[in-house]
């Protein structure tokens, strides 16, 4: 499916680029919509799971598997722990075109992959206040040690199902969400960032 | 300091240098920044500030915290009004509005005020015992009568424009309270490593101390706690939340709270109002202090009685002298600080102490000119709007007075230690109900654990700091750091309930002042049998509502101990639950309010839809086309038009919200097979199955359609209403049941959007836009599925029908969901395609008989349905077993029907009962009901799909529906389920 991303993307007219907040105060949160993501759901086969793990961790040049609510990166894979057999991997640009192959290679034998990108939508956070402004909204202690960089975990916001990603230093979090709440999520994150003064970038175009 | 009649000269913690200007009743008043509402309307000479709930008796300021009782003023205008507020916790700001409430015409003349005359007619539960007859003027006259007459304020008609938030923090250590034990505790766990979230109800750190004129360290209190919140401050572990209300304690160390981010200051629209925080936390510091206890006797609540340490705090925080003439009335030796004080800043001082002289401490602690009656009680007041005076019981004496200062001792604020449950202990030394055992990462520490020690309470805040942050794990170094706290004597208390009977009359002495309740109220209730203190609460409203009983319950207790003869240990308390104080219902809405009251979902297709003046309803959270009015329509004209589009060309509606799961695995088939009541896994590559799903309990779950896109691939539909749930019933099968098969799934509902077209035209429009399949009857024939493109998008495209037509349902990937629209709609144009909402759909569904939620509401098994014959005999299936239980097979059951009117004419309802005579009404007489029901275009009339008693048996019956809810009764015709093209011979052309 992922050949036609260029479609039509459900956060079209709802980021326009500008900066907003309060008046003279630098802005706090950086906001990017990432239109070229792709995303994959990796589910271990029965059995499979450590051996899903270990290839992954090949594949991430590490030593040992990711542990629950890690993730990391590698040309320009970024491989998020999401469960106890399930991975969540976000691509983009000409990553994304060779993630299928690369990913049915992991997979073979041990996996199942499935294709979300069309289901999502990715939003870019960061900022010197981007952190403060999204731990406010979700349950998880992304202030804390509990949620390193290089991190990654389904949560909700504001009763909105989200995959947050913590991408590297300093603070760059992407968050995915399923496109049908784009509007309702784009609504809580411009009231939210708000109080924190915020930018809305331009698209990368890749 | 025009008009500040009581503002002392100097001190308190106010910038004299600014002066603000607001108003109460429409009286424009000045006030400093750092007063609140209550120093500031206490600095103007304002003291009578409100009428009481039930008597509406002229009720003063009596505290200073927000256990406040009797100033609960109304703030702000329009659509800004909130009611209720104690003025105590009001900061002061240019412009604040201000007024008294539950009072007409004015606060001064209350008309109400009749009912204190009429008190001996007005006992605490009077209203059960009265207005009995007639019946019916209970909730038309009496009800609306007494809410009229009582109360506590008025809320606005118009929206509140203030904007509001939630918000999420985590800690290893909530402490709760900035005064000298939290803010030890703090610094210790947060010296220790600990992440501290310190939270505090006022502006600025210091809880008491900021009231008091005891040092520590040499400094004054509040210049202590300044300095030592600003070390907490600086430091990268800890988070300071002042103006901050932590409200309740929830399961697994979960905490509300709400932070009044800009109640400070004039209202605008730059930063949210409050702020409601959920707190996650692994330990709970409780340093949230005490609370002075009142002390009752007759005539208590009139304005210029006050309690002993709000008295000094007026003093000492806000530079406001509350009365000249004072007489202070204790049990303990706390009060002592309060004459000292009030002495100090030049009031005329009079101490009564209900104990003998020889057991104060404190005596020492008078300045000399005050005059001292030990073993002696106030046993009444003078005056109207505001004290005149008081008389000694044992004397006799009347004292003159514009003041009364009350300390009956301290109750510690446990509420958060008790919300999970645990009760707290009396404490005979404290006179007091204490937490002594808070519980796994629960302390208490300072005033909330009955120490009133100002050294001690330092001591075991950074006792408790330690423990906590040793509790997270943290590395403990060296010695705590004690600071040196004045001294103080000792504090000793001898419980005083009430002022004798004899001394002072019961009537008029009042236990709990913001609800009105007297100890003659309570004597009642434990005359009647409703001693107990759960029992007596409900009987009298004793420490309901916004006060919770934070000043009148011990009283309470302890007087109902006296009255039931036992000890007041044994007298047991009431149930703490959260809220421990009021919050705004904004803030507990956050964001959530009109059009984001909660999440709207959107379909790839909806702009297109919303571009074409589609009428939208909500299905869950999902928006979707009702109907697509053109100019002239109404409802009815709409749908019946799409209908007919459908049933003569071609009609395409977005059915994205179905919920859709892709499986993959070997034993993909076989998990299936035991979802479903019909065998799956012998499915032919490329083919649909119209699949049902039970519950454990054999009743039908939900159906869909399931495909076979490879030898271990399938992807299946199911409702909109249910996605959710069938895929966390897919899960707990798969995890629990049969973690042996060798099966991925996960939802794709997002991934896909989703289009049914239908209609005799329908393969002639889809062949002009599909292209890499051959949609031919032959090579592509009913519930066939396969894979095309569309508009250059790759679709699955599945052969079923739901509307009886000649019918694909076809999957784009979302991205491409409009385009995808959008060609079919082009293709479909030379034959009139019509977009259809869901209303149409209904219709169409019903026509051909077809069951959908009305049907599958959780209460029909698949042979009431009609759909037995799909039940695999040879395999197991979930639900299986049950199905087949006794009850839910044979005679008796509940099956589906179709029903038309009459003559025609009639309208049936969705909903209405099925019954044999007319007239006949109630659950004994009902047959069935009527499930789904439609005005059809195709057949002329209304017709609906219902359940009736043997109803396969009964076709061609003639019935009543009946909705006595709406007062219709129609006479209808029991039919076969299906309207249109029984055989089904048009959706397999």
């Amino acid at each position: 499916m992922s050949e036609t991303i260029a479609g039509y993307s459900a956060l079209e007219g709802l980021l326009k680029p500008g900066t907003y907040g309060a008046e003279g105060m630098a802005p706090g949160v950086s906001i990017e919509q990432r239109p070229h993501v792709t995303q994959y759901q990796l589910i271990a086969r029965n059995n499979k799971a450590a051996q899903l793990a270990n290839r992954l961790s090949r594949f991430l040049g590490k030593k040992r598997a990711l542990a629950p609510m890690a993730a990391a990166e590698r040309n320009g894979l970024f491989v998020c722990a999401t469960g106890p057999r399930d991975y969540w991997i976000l691509a983009e640009g000409s990553a994304g075109s060779d993630a299928p192959g690369v990913l049915d290679g992991i997979a073979d034998n041990c996996a199942s992959l499935f294709d979300q990108s069309e289901g999502r939508v990715v939003v870019r956070l960061s900022g010197p206040n981007a952190a403060v402004a999204l731990a406010m909204g979700t349950p998880l202690d992304l202030l804390g040690p509990a949620f390193p960089a290089e991190g990654a975990s389904h949560t909700v916001i504001e009763h909105i199902p989200v995959l947050v990603a913590w991408r590297a230093k300093p603070v760059c979090y992407d968050i995915s969400l399923p496109r049908s709440y784009a509007a309702s999520f784009i609504t809580w994150l411009r009231e939210t960032a708000r109080d924190f003064g915020y930018v809305i970038e331009t698209p990368t175009t890749l | 300091m025009t008009g500040q009649s009581h503002r002392l000269p100097q001190g308190g913690l106010i910038d004299r240098a600014q002066t603000l200007s607001f108003t109460f009743d429409g009286r424009a008043l000045s006030a400093h920044p750092g007063d609140t509402l209550a120093s500031a309307l206490l600095a103007n000479g304002v003291h009578l500030t409100g009428r009481s709930f039930k008597y509406h008796r002229p009720r003063g300021l009596y505290s200073s915290g927000p256990e406040e009782p009797n100033a609960l003023v109304t703030l702000g205008t329009s659509g800004r009004t909130e009611p209720n507020i104690p003025a105590t916790m009001v900061e002061v700001y240019d412009g604040l509005v201000a007024r008294s409430q539950n009072r007409w015409p004015s606060l001064k003349f209350d008309a109400l005020a009749v009912n204190s005359l009429l008190k001996p007619f007005f006992p605490a539960g009077f209203y059960y015992k009265t207005f009995m007859w007639p019946r019916s003027f209970w909730c038309r006259l009496y009800e609306p009568m007494i809410r009229r007459a009582a109360g506590l304020g008025a809320l606005a008609n118009e929206p509140d424009p203030d904007r509001y938030k939630h918000a999420h923090a985590h800690c290893d250590i909530l402490v709760v309270g900035a005064g000298p034990a939290g803010l030890m505790a703090a610094r210790e766990a947060a010296l220790a490593g600990a992440r501290v979230l310190l939270a505090d109800e006022r502006p600025a750190p210091g809880g008491h101390l900021s009231g008091e004129t005891i040092g520590i360290d040499g400094k004054p209190g509040a210049a202590w706690a300044g300095a030592v919140a600003d070390e907490l401050a600086a430091m990268e572990n800890v988070r300071l939340l002042s103006r901050t209300t932590v409200y309740g304690r929830y399961d697994g160390m979960t905490f509300g709270a709400v932070e009044r981010v800009g109640d400070h200051r004039a209202p605008d629209s730059s930063s949210p109002r409050q702020r409601s925080w959920t707190i996650h936390s692994d330990q709970l510091i409780c340093a949230a202090g005490a609370i002075e206890r009142p002390l009752v006797f007759a005539g208590n609540d009139r304005p210029g009685v006050m309690l002993a340490a709000a008295a000094r705090s007026y003093v000492n925080r806000y530079g406001v002298l509350p009365g000249r003439n004072v007489v202070v009335f204790t049990n303990n030796d706390d009060a002592y600080r309060t004459a000292n004080d009030l002495a100090g800043a030049g009031a005329r001082v009079t101490l009564v102490d209900s104990r003998a002289e020889g057991e104060v401490a404190a005596r020492a602690l008078l300045p000399a000119g005050v005059e001292a009656h030990y073993g002696e009680y106030v046993a009444g007041t003078k005056g109207r709007a505001h004290l005149r005076g008081v008389t000694l019981a044992s004397s006799g004496r009347g004292i003159a007075c514009d003041l009364l200062c009350v300390s009956g001792g301290w109750n510690p604020t446990i509420h958060l230690l008790s919300h999970t449950g645990r009760k707290p202990v009396w404490d005979e030394a404290t006179a007091s109900f204490a937490m002594t055992d808070p519980g796994d990462g629960a302390f208490a520490a300072g005033g909330a654990a009955a120490t009133f020690d100002l050294g001690l309470t330092l001591r075991e805040g950074a006792t408790a700091g330690r423990a906590a942050a040793r509790a997270c794990g943290c590395r403990l170094s060296g010695k705590a750091d004690i600071p040196k706290a004045g001294q103080l004597p000792a504090y000793g208390v001898e419980a005083l309930w009430r002022v004798p009977d004899a001394m002072s009359k019961a009537q008029g002495s009042f236990v709990d002042l913001q609800n009105d309740v007297t100890v003659a109220d309570l004597e009642l209730a434990e005359r009647e049998g409703f001693g107990h203190a759960e029992h007596a609460k409900r009987y009298t409203t004793l420490g309901m509502a916004t006060d919770q009983g934070k000043l009148g319950n011990v009283n309470a207790l302890g007087i109902l101990s006296e009255l039931r003869d036992m000890p007041v240990a044994q007298a047991g308390t009431t149930t703490f639950r959260p809220l421990a104080t009021p919050v705004a219902l904004g803030a507990i809405a956050g964001q959530a309010r009109g059009r984001d009251l909660r999440p709207v979902r959107h379909t790839a297709m909806y702009r297109w839809h919303e571009s074409h003046d589609a009428v939208f309803t909500q299905a869950g959270l999902w928006l979707r086309p009702y109907y697509y009015p053109r100019e002239g329509e109404d409802f009815a004209a709409a749908a019946a038009r799409e209908v007919h589009a459908v049933r003569s060309s071609v009609g395409m509606v977005d059915i994205s919200t179905l919920g859709k799961i892709e499986l993959k695995g070997p034993d993909a088939g076989a998990f299936l097979d035991r979802l479903y009541i019909n065998s799956i896994s012998k499915m032919k590559l490329g083919r649909t199955r119209y699949g049902v799903m039970l519950r454990e309990d054999g009743m039908v779950f939900d159906d869909g359609v399931v495909a076979r896109l490879g030898e271990d691939h399938f992807f299946i539909t199911v409702t909109t209403a249910h996605a959710a749930q069938v895929m966390q019933h897919m899960e707990f099968c798969h995890q629990v049941h049969w973690p042996e098969l060798d099966v991925q799934f996960c939802s794709v509902s997002e991934a896909w959007a989703a289009i049914a077209v239908a209609g005799p035209n329908t393969r002639d429009a889809l062949a002009r836009c599909v292209t890499g399949l051959d949609l031919s009857n032959e090579a592509f024939p009913f519930l066939a599925a396969g894979e095309g493109r569309i508009d250059g998008a790759p679709v699955r495209i599945f052969r079923v029908s739901f509307s009886g037509e000649l019918g694909y349902e076809i999957f784009a990937p979302a991205g491409s969901g409009a385009g995808v629209w959008r060609a079919i709609m082009e293709a479909g144009e030379p034959y009139g395609i019509t977009s259809f909402g869901t209303e149409a759909m209904t219709v169409l569904r019903v026509e051909k008989g077809h069951v959908a939620g009305p049907e599958l509401d959780g209460r029909t098994t698949a042979a009431d349905l009609g759909l037995g014959r799909m039940m695999a005999r040879k395999k197991d299936y979930i639900g299986r077993a049950m199905a087949e239980r006794e009850g839910l097979v044979g005679a008796g059951r509940q099956q589906l029907i179709g029903l038309k009117p009459v003559g025609k004419d009639g309208a049936l309802r969705m909903g209405a009962h099925l019954v044999n005579e007319l007239g006949a009404v109630g659950p004994d007489v009902s047959q069935g009901r009527v499930t789904s029901a439609a005005y059809s275009p195709t057949c002329g009339h209304f017709i609906a799909l219902g359940v009736l008693r043997d109803g396969r048996s009964r076709i061609g019956e003639r019935l009543y529906a009946v909705s006595p809810l709406h007062e219709e009764q129609v006479e209808v015709t029991v039919t076969q389920g299906v309207f249109v093209d029984a055989q089904g011979e048009r959706m397999r052309v």
